[in-house]
């Protein structure tokens, strides 16, 4: 590997390189497979794709829940799908947020303990948990007086808000979102998008944004068509 | 953390966890009772009587012997004469002879009629002797020692007048109102029948009983108390000068001609005794072990149903990067937050219900029961609850580590 190519490499936040997943264990037609894929680092993409195209499976890989069948995931220069299962569990709890389409939250807790939750299970145990969070919170445009509310009183625009800031609060340098506005009204929509990309900015946090939603697209730089990054395997 | 997001979780589904919890709150307070109860008797019954090599009674059986002249429970069935107490005090094998007169009570407390040797020789517990709280033994005619329960529970103090009722029940209708006796000594508690009992000397049992003719001479001329000499005992307690003649002498008095009588060793019947009561016992300790079974199956399967509606939550966690070790951990915790708090609250709800209770246990089964659970044995019942709460929470515990190692970003 010349020094050019190495250069490059650690500029990536997630390289993706012949990765394999097969959907069953029965049938080995049903499966998907990505060539490569690269992401720098501090980028915001978009990544479209119709329902069923594979990009919550991606997502999925990306985040270490799913370990890939054949192939290699590299976030951040660390070999993230051959880590030990904990230690791929802690590498997450540290450096990847995650937003869901909906349910970010522990339903029973209060919103400051779901924020806390996240840094309780990461290594960069913070002694300012509460001031960043609320700090995000006024970022976040969400109501000062939300953090001892239960995550299941406040709205789902709300909710998805808080996600964010849970997602952001150990500082990850990777922010994998998906579908996080489909819940949310047109209107919500737009001011949710520019909170994310503005706080994600802010952050230089790479951002990976997950939608089937072709309007989204106009609030990042880059985007991506699942249809691009999926390739029929060689020799099947 | 985990603790409190246990406890936060159990929160968020009161109504299941309530009910879960009250039925572990029933069967731990079942099996703790039944535990409890089990060792208190054994030591109760143990300490009830102590040095006493044999007992002398009318024959009956060695049950009913031992249950009416150590418990002071049920009816004398027959009496001996009193020469043949008098015979067995001047016995060359016996070191001394309590003679002990029952049939009559005192306000639902029973009166036992003996002599100033039970107060010098009778032993309970692990061998002491009674001892005087207050005043003495009885020394006059119409005097009365008695119990510490008695005592507490009727608020007796020395000086105060009593007076027996004929029959052994909490209410007769024949009262020795003539004869009223006067309180000369109140004794120490000693957590045996003891504590319940009215002591009165044999010659005052036999001077209530005489015909109003002749009380009303004996109350006006009280040398005439040297005449009174009493024609039988209910039963004779001893202490032999060496172990070796306890056989010998319980032969000999079996046999005895002049005297329909039998002599048991209090040892041996307090065993028949508890064998009896054991059997009984083990089938409560069996139903209250399968009670407890049922409701921690009840607490497991609160768990498995949650897992369903918890899938989200689940996989939030996994994000979070809780690894399934964690869930596991957690829904372990959730299942010994409940058990523990069960096991609390049902130590406290016994030792409640046994000192509400204790004063009928003791009258009515001559069962002391201390309220203090915190013993050995019962910590080893604690510890086999916290066991079996483990394992069969591991079973939801292992479904939830399942569903953290499958759960996806997907989660809906």
């Amino acid at each position: 590997m010349n020094s050019a190519a190495k250069s490059k490499l650690e500029t990536n936040a997630i390289h993706v390189e012949n990765v394999l997943h097969r959907y069953s264990k029965s049938d080995p037609d049903s499966q998907m497979f990505i060539p490569e894929w690269q992401v720098q680092r501090g980028q915001q993409v978009f990544l479209h794709g119709e329902s069923g195209s594979g990009k919550t499976t991606l997502l999925n890989l990306l985040a270490g829940v799913l370990i890939p069948d054949e192939g290699a995931i590299t976030i951040l220069n660390k070999p993230f799908s051959t880590l030990k299962a904990h230690k791929r569990d802690k590498f997450r709890a540290d450096h990847i947020g995650v937003v869901f389409q909906q349910f970010n939250l522990i339903p029973y807790l209060s919103v400051l303990k779901n924020i806390q939750l996240a840094n309780h299970f990461s290594s960069t145990h913070l002694d300012n948990v509460n001031e960043l969070a609320a700090d995000y919170v006024q970022k976040l445009k969400l109501p000062a007086d939300i953090f001892h509310q239960a995550a299941n009183s406040i709205s789902i625009g709300q909710q998805q808000r808080v996600a964010i800031a849970r997602a952001l609060i150990n500082k990850p340098e990777l922010l994998l979102v998906d579908e996080p506005t489909s819940a949310l009204d047109e209107a919500a929509k737009d001011a949710f998008m520019r909170v994310l990309t503005e706080v994600c900015q802010e952050a230089g946090t790479t951002l990976v944004f997950v939608s089937h939603d072709m309007h989204l697209k106009q609030f990042f730089p880059a985007s991506v068509e699942m249809s691009e990054l999926i390739a029929q395997k060689e020799g099947q | 953390m985990l603790v409190s997001l246990a406890w936060n979780s159990l929160k968020s589904r009161k109504k299941s966890v309530i009910l879960t919890f009250l039925s572990l709150l029933i069967s731990i307070s079942v099996l703790l009772s039944v535990e409890h109860i089990r060792l208190q008797a054994k030591e109760s019954f143990n300490r009830t009587i102590s040095d006493v090599d044999l007992i002398v009674g009318a024959p009956s059986g060695q049950l009913n012997l031992l249950l009416y002249s150590v418990f002071r429970m049920g009816s004398p069935t027959n009496n001996i004469y009193f020469k043949s107490y008098e015979a067995l005090k001047n016995n060359p094998q016996v070191e001394w002879a309590i003679p002990i007169s029952l049939g009559d009570s005192h306000r639902g407390f029973r009166v036992m009629g003996t002599n100033g040797t039970y107060f010098t020789h009778f032993k309970y517990g692990n061998k002491q002797t009674l001892s005087f709280a207050q005043g003495e033994p009885f020394g006059r005619l119409f005097q009365a020692v008695i119990g510490a329960d008695v005592a507490n529970k009727l608020g007796y103090k020395v000086g105060d007048e009593v007076v027996i009722a004929h029959g052994t029940g909490s209410t007769s209708f024949t009262h020795h109102d003539n004869t009223p006796f006067t309180i000369s000594g109140i004794l120490k508690a000693t957590g045996t029948p003891v504590d319940k009992t009215v002591h009165v000397s044999l010659k005052a049992i036999e001077a209530i009983h005489l015909p109003a003719p002749q009380q009303a001479s004996l109350l006006g001329d009280p040398s005439l108390v040297d005449e009174l000499t009493p024609d039988s005992v209910t039963a004779v307690m001893l202490g032999l000068k060496t172990k070796f003649a306890i056989f010998k002498l319980q032969r000999e008095v079996n046999n005895d001609r002049s005297d329909k009588m039998m002599a048991i060793l209090p040892g041996v019947a307090l065993n028949e005794l508890w064998q009896m009561i054991s059997t009984v016992e083990n089938l409560l300790r069996v139903i209250s072990v399968l009670i407890l079974i049922s409701s921690l199956f009840g607490l497991s399967t609160m768990l498995l149903a949650s897992m369903q509606q918890r899938q989200n939550e689940i996989a939030v966690l996994r994000v979070l990067g809780a690894g399934p070790h964690v869930i596991f951990a957690l829904v372990l915790i959730e299942a010994l937050i409940l058990v523990g708090l069960a096991i609390v609250a049902a130590t406290g709800l016994v030792s409640l219900i046994i000192t509400l209770l204790s004063d009928w246990l003791s009258a009515q089964y001559g069962l002391f029961l201390s309220a203090n659970l915190v013993q050995v044995e019962v910590m080893v019942v604690y510890a086999v609850i916290v066991i079996a709460s483990v394992i069969t929470s591991a079973i939801p515990a292992y479904d939830a580590y399942k569903s953290a190692l499958h759960s996806t970003l997907s989660a809906k």
